[in-house]
């Protein structure tokens, strides 16, 4: 019997001016690779969700897009906090993550309801974030680019993604580290919320496959991801991309 | 007397830097120190005012049509070149021709003006005409996010008090025209609505997330109406002109219909549609921007990876896939997270992948299936293996590569030159 995967791209008009569509494409080549099936569902504003998915992703975007988007998804929440509940994985990238979160708090201090999907509130800020940071993580090191004008706080119990070995993370800009070793990014069961672009999955493909673990775990479908060359030959640049970034950065 | 001796010493230093080869923006430097507001003075009297040109994408190629236009009709023009679109680099520009007095001779001045900059320079200079290309995604790292240039142009926009001509096809411009309160004429160019359609990218505008326009849809004056290769069909004001492009692509058609649409608002009777024509013919291809260098006489076309949206044309206007490619990338391009939008359908290989990105882009093009024959981040070897490929069968060899590594390889080449030199 075929298994299949049906992912589900959140806002892909709005909040992909960053790449973060690689990371469904990875998803998809990297499940594909393995003989699974599979349908990605775009939702923009105004459109009726699928019945079920297995995955979910959403990107990162502009403000003014984040606003654009917000009553739509306030519309939508409770299925995806359902959904959550029930193991569907989630991946939701800076922009995205914010409005995923329990809150938004504006530069102004207006706070805004999240989709409360995951265990964080963030604190919007002028200071931005920019540039390529090293987390260290259970699952190796991972690799990205941030650019973030945000201050992310974890509730408490909630793990982190990684620690920060160089760049800024949940703290942003402002962060003056003291003896807390700064954090990136957070866990959630399977799901993970995370400022990288890189695109995050492409460049750590660990937890690319993860993911699709995951929807499949989901999908209720044997869970066994083989070994592919062409997979194997794209993961051996992702590292040398990682290895090339944690190299700019003195590590 | 100070202005005379601030211009004196930034000469001198235009001299000394130009000696050392080093950057053209250090004499700009020295005049502002010494003479904040000779930009200011050098324009004030202009008999045509000053014209700012500013956008995402095409300023340069922009400005050096409208240049060219003008000065076709016999107007006398002081521009910035290429790329110095920087306080100090208009500065340094400034140096090169004004006379002792500080006031620029020539009847007016046509300025490239980078977006951030453009806000404060526009209070500066006070441009009396200004010409917005177009608001695509472009430098995230350093914008952030499109609404802030959005903000940036329209205040650009705002100080103008003649003509301000904005490009039909970018909502978020036309947004910006519909709520200018000042006393400028606003006009439009834009692309007749089929060809637009045809085109697999679009023009790759950005879009407009919030606050939709209620203003009727703008009727553009000057209209792209057909394009085939680097012959574009261009109405302006009624008239047909055929224009032959600096290089293939519907946004090298759209810059000379802004550049045109300035010329005509600017010129108003003067204007002469065929003079549109001629201009093009004569122009000299603005740097990297669809250049071809030649090497060992062979021709090496150059393709500018220079953000997103120039990228997505550039690759959508190639006549084939390029038989052997080159393609380099570094930290001028701080985050290619972006090239994951980028439809790469229109090459089927990379022969030779170079710069500090270089494994960053390998992984994408892993994912968009296209086969890299090999990866050298060094720039150097990296070069000198495309270029040991004998010549292709059809067409030119060619490279995709950001500024920094365009420049960089430049250098090379001349220095490849001298070492196969017998």
């Amino acid at each position: 019997m075929t298994r299949s995967l049906s992912i589900l791209a959140l806002y892909p008009r709005q909040l992909g001016i960053n790449g973060d569509s690689g990371n469904v494409l990875a998803l998809r080549t990297r499940a594909e690779a393995r003989g699974i099936a599979v349908t990605v569902v775009e939702h923009n504003v105004g459109d009726a969700l699928p019945e079920s998915v297995d995955i979910v992703h959403i990107g990162s975007g502009p403000r003014t897009a984040q606003l654009a988007v917000r009553d739509d998804l306030a519309a939508i929440a409770p299925r995806l906090r359902a959904w959550k509940e029930s193991g569907v994985p989630f991946l939701a990238i800076a922009g995205g993550w914010q409005l995923l979160g329990a809150s938004v708090a504006d530069e102004d201090g207006t706070e805004a309801p999240g989709a409360g999907v995951f265990p964080s509130r963030v604190a919007l800020v002028a200071a931005r974030a920019v540039g390529e940071i090293v987390l260290e993580s259970a699952a190796g090191t991972l690799a990205g680019f941030e650019n973030h004008g945000s201050v992310t706080t974890l509730e408490a119990g909630a793990t982190p993604l990684g620690t920060v070995t160089s760049g800024f993370g949940n703290a942003g800009a402002a962060s003056s580290t003291g003896t807390e070793p700064a954090v990136e990014g957070v866990v959630d069961g399977t799901s993970v919320g995370t400022n990288l672009h890189g695109p995050f999955l492409p460049m750590n493909p660990v937890w690319a496959d993860r993911f699709i673990v995951a929807g499949l775990a989901h999908a209720g479908s044997d869970t066994a991801l083989d070994d592919v060359p062409r997979l194997a030959a794209i993961d051996e640049t992702a590292a040398n991309a990682r290895a090339a970034i944690a190299k700019r950065l003195g590590l | 007397m100070l202005t005379a001796a601030a211009i004196l010493l930034g000469r001198a230093a235009r001299w000394a830097t130009r000696l050392r080869g080093g950057g053209s923006a250090v004499p700009g430097r020295v005049l502002l120190a010494i003479a904040p507001r000779a930009l200011e003075r050098a324009v004030e009297r202009m008999p045509l005012g000053v014209v700012f040109v500013s956008g995402s994408n095409g300023k340069s190629t922009t400005t050096n049509m409208l240049v060219g236009i003008l000065r076709a009709h016999g107007v006398d023009v002081f521009s910035n070149p290429s790329g110095g679109n920087l306080p100090q680099g208009i500065a340094s520009a400034l140096l090169a021709s004004v006379p002792l007095s500080g006031r620029l001779s020539e009847e007016i001045a046509v300025l490239e003006v980078d977006e951030a900059y453009g806000v404060n320079l526009a209070k500066v200079l006070r441009p009396s005409s200004v010409l917005l290309l177009n608001v695509q995604i472009d430098q995230l790292n350093r914008f952030f996010e499109p609404d802030r240039v959005v903000k940036m142009l329209a205040t650009i926009a705002g100080a103008a008090d003649a003509h301000v001509v904005v490009n039909a096809d970018d909502d978020n411009l036309v947004a910006v025209a519909a709520r200018l309160a000042g006393t400028a004429e606003v006009s439009y160019f834009g692309v007749d609505p089929a060809l637009l359609s045809a085109s697999p990218n679009g023009l790759a505008n950005a879009e407009v997330y919030s606050g939709r326009t209620d203003a009727a849809a703008p009727v553009p004056r000057v209209v792209v109406e057909r394009l085939a290769g680097v012959d574009a069909s261009v109405s302006i004001a009624g008239a047909h002109v055929g224009v032959r492009l600096p290089a293939r692509g519907l946004h090298y058609a759209v810059d000379v219909a802004g550049a045109a649409a300035m010329a005509e608002r600017l010129l108003g009777a003067r204007f002469r549609p065929e003079l549109v024509a001629s201009a093009m013919l004569g122009l000299d291809t603005v740097y990297g921007r669809g250049e071809v260098l030649t090497h060992r006489g062979e021709d090496i076309e150059v393709i500018m990876m220079k953000n997103p949206p120039s990228l997505q044309l550039n690759l959508d206007y190639l006549e084939e896939a390029p038989e052997q490619l080159f393609v380099a990338v570094d930290e001028g391009t701080p985050d290619p997270s972006w090239m994951y939008d980028t439809d790469f359908g229109h090459i089927d290989h990379v022969d030779v992948l170079s710069g500090t990105k270089a494994w960053q882009l390998a992984t994408r093009f892993g994912y968009g299936d296209i086969p890299v024959g090999s990866v050298v981040p060094d720039l150097k070897p990296a070069l000198e293996k495309f270029l040991a490929l004998p010549k292709p069968a059809r067409g030119t060899k060619t490279m995709i590569v950001n500024y920094e590594q365009m420049m960089l390889i430049r250098k090379l080449l001349g220095f490849l030159e001298l070492e196969n030199a017998p």
